[in-house]
């Protein structure tokens, strides 16, 4: 095999029988060894085939049971391939988290030397290294302390340090930074690129799109038990947060007439006053009928582009005739945070007496959002603001897929321009 | 060092900590000897010194057998997190049996003295290839044993009433002399039946039990020892995702 190539996995087939009834003591098979054991089979790896180079940084992500840990364990040793092959050209880190055979009944030292012969350390390494050991973990003070008093930030620093002192070629991390502060993560991540540079390869499952974007040098994008995508991590990642809004889409389909409880906390006004002021609407002299999001065409939008101009168009039906009532919209994306919020009042849009019947409003917007999934909220109330005579939340949903703008992650695309200056 | 940690954490907390280690075997050896020096072999001087040697045998190999049988399964959460050999974490099990037994050894050798036994050393080399083989056989059986327990998790019930019949089917509490010549044959299809009348006649008579047995044993233990290692090998192949 090439030098440069320490991982080659080349077909690999992983699948697990998960049987519809236990079996696990000996009177179980016993009293019922008539019956026929029914087994259903998941495929948790399909095919797969890649190849990690020496001193890569490379990533893996997917949704929840996509497969990744499974793979993680077969390049660890645990798992055995059903078909297909793993090869590792060098010494690997046996273990995918930290602090594996931690024991809380023992002092941080011994916890040390403990996880440090699991990970395959000698003693004498072990002496050797101990005191590096404690001044990275940065625990000098607690290290006789029981591990059972330790915090779980204490617990993740003191395996760290353990761990990347066991100085294999290629580390196996499984989310491992999920815990512990930002500082620890930064000193975290500077070992990596450290390792990186000494020519060992790291193999990360992570979920957090941030890190893997910063660090990786390339990424597999695991996609129900199968590869979807190998190569740089902008387009894995996009390919990954796209596939995410879709899926999530398709799952939700009709249920957005569903009243979701909005969480307004993110946006300073606190849901119960929004609920107070909803019980004040005394009688419902105005109501919200329609709630539509359409293109210019007048046809309802689908995967509305970046800078394209939708309307949302709102229909209202009076049974009385009123004075100066205030319309609005809001915007929120899927985690509930109001994006946008606009109505009459603060556009100065003068809407003096309306009579009795059905009026409409319309909202023409420019699309400046990122790609994914929202939800339109609508509202009127009478110009104190205090009584709502109407208040739809989340009644209509669209979708903004800019498929040709990957890579960007923000929440907003705001229309920009970069001008660079290289001054000598 | 998993050993130690093992030893560490079995009898931290317990105030008199490592004394348990003796304590255990030593408590029904005091509960026997009373019962059955009085009233069944008054007439055996080396009564008692003959239960002792055949209790620290037995306690050995049961505590061994076990441990070593449930290794497995009690590490469960690191084996499926980190790649270490079966067999590592079976013989460090079983280790901790043997250290204890150490210490028991030491004390067996006090009762010894007091008895005025002085075995040369000769029938010390022989009862070590005993206890030697008595290690073999439990870490043997727990090669066999700790897969399977992870299929059949009842299996530690059926091992622990097992015990029992071989306990009473091994010359521990009353010597081999006191069973008809039948049954005896009978009693050496027990392994364990061997080993600790032929250590009690080495240590405490001086005597050098027929070596050609010594032989046919090992003779069959050493394919026992290498299938249970095979065994072993093919069935770590998907044992963790059992697990």
């Amino acid at each position: 095999m090439n030098q440069d190539i320490v991982i080659k996995v080349d077909h690999l087939t992983k699948s697990f029988s998960i049987p519809h009834e236990q079996r696990n003591t000996i009177r179980e098979h016993f009293t019922s060894f008539r019956k026929k054991m029914v087994f259903e089979t998941f495929a948790a790896l399909e095919n797969i085939s890649f190849e990690v180079k020496r001193g890569e940084f490379f990533s893996i992500i997917g949704r929840n049971g996509s497969g990744k840990s499974t793979l993680l364990k077969l390049l660890a040793g645990i798992y055995s391939p059903d078909q297909g092959s793993v090869i590792v050209n060098g010494e690997i880190s046996p273990f995918l988290e930290l602090g594996v055979g931690f024991n809380p009944e023992l002092s941080g030292k011994d916890n040390i030397f403990l996880n440090g012969t699991i990970l395959g350390l000698s003693r004498f390494e072990l002496d050797r290294s101990y005191k590096k050991i404690v001044n990275f973990s940065e625990l000098n003070r607690f290290i006789d302390l029981k591990v059972k008093n330790y915090s779980s930030g204490m617990m993740v620093r003191l395996a760290f340090s353990v761990a990347i002192h066991a100085d294999k070629e290629i580390l196996l991390m499984d989310e491992v930074l999920a815990v512990g502060d930002v500082n620890f993560q930064v000193k975290c991540f500077n070992v990596f690129e450290d390792f990186i540079k000494e020519g060992k390869t790291i193999v990360f499952v992570s979920h957090d799109p941030g890190t893997v974007q910063k660090y990786s040098d390339r990424v597999l994008y695991l996609e129900s038990a199968r590869a979807a995508f190998i190569g740089p991590p902008n387009e894995a990642l996009s390919r990954y947060m796209y596939t995410d809004v879709i899926k999530d889409s398709e799952k939700e389909g009709d249920e957005t007439d569903k009243v979701v409880a909005a969480n307004w906390t993110d946006t300073g006004t606190s849901r119960d006053s929004a609920l107070d002021q909803k019980e004040n609407e005394a009688e419902k002299f105005v109501e919200i009928t329609n709630v539509q999001v359409i293109d210019e065409q007048g046809k309802p939008a689908v995967d509305i582009i970046h800078g394209q101009v939708y309307n949302i168009h709102v229909d209202y039906q009076l049974s009385k005739d009123l004075n100066d009532l205030i319309f609005g919209i809001i915007i929120y994306d899927q985690k509930k945070r109001a994006l946008f919020t606009t109505n009459t009042f603060s556009e100065k849009v003068k809407t003096g007496k309306i009579k009795k019947g059905k009026i409409s409003l319309n909202y023409r917007i420019t699309n400046y959002l990122s790609s994914g999934k929202y939800m339109v909220s609508a509202t009127v109330s009478d110009k104190t603001q205090r009584i709502f005579y109407d208040w739809k939340d989340e009644v209509q949903s669209f979708r903004v897929s800019n498929m040709e703008r990957l890579g960007r992650f923000g929440g907003v695309d705001l229309p920009h321009e970069i001008e660079l200056t290289k001054i000598n | 060092m998993l050993a130690k940690t093992d030893l560490k954490m079995r009898y931290q907390g317990s105030w008199l900590g490592a004394i348990w280690v003796f304590l255990k075997p030593f408590c029904l050896f005091l509960v026997l000897n009373f019962v059955f020096s009085n009233l069944f072999f008054k007439d055996n001087p080396t009564y008692t010194i003959r239960l002792l040697v055949g209790l620290i045998l037995w306690f050995f190999f049961s505590e061994a057998t076990t441990v070593g049988m449930n290794s497995l399964l009690s590490k469960s959460e690191i084996l499926k997190k980190i790649f270490i050999p079966k067999w590592i974490i079976i013989i460090s099990a079983t280790v901790h049996s043997a250290l204890a037994f150490g210490f028991n050894l030491f004390i067996l050798f006090l009762f010894l003295f007091a008895y005025n036994i002085f075995p040369d050393f000769i029938d010390l080399g022989v009862f070590l290839i005993y206890i030697i083989l008595i290690y073999g056989i439990s870490v043997t059986f727990s090669f066999f044993a700790a897969p399977l327990i992870v299929r059949f998790r009842d299996l530690n019930q059926i091992w622990e009433v097992l015990l029992q019949v071989l306990f009473y089917a091994s010359p521990i509490i009353y010597p081999m002399s006191a069973v008809p010549p039948n049954v005896q044959t009978l009693l050496y299809l027990n392994p364990m039946t061997l080993l600790i009348e032929y250590s009690k006649v080495a240590l405490i008579d001086g005597v050098i039990a027929r070596f050609d047995h010594l032989l046919i044993f090992i003779a069959i233990f050493i394919p026992c020892f290498l299938a249970s290692l095979w065994y072993l090998k093919s069935a770590s192949k998907n044992l963790i995702e059992n697990m």
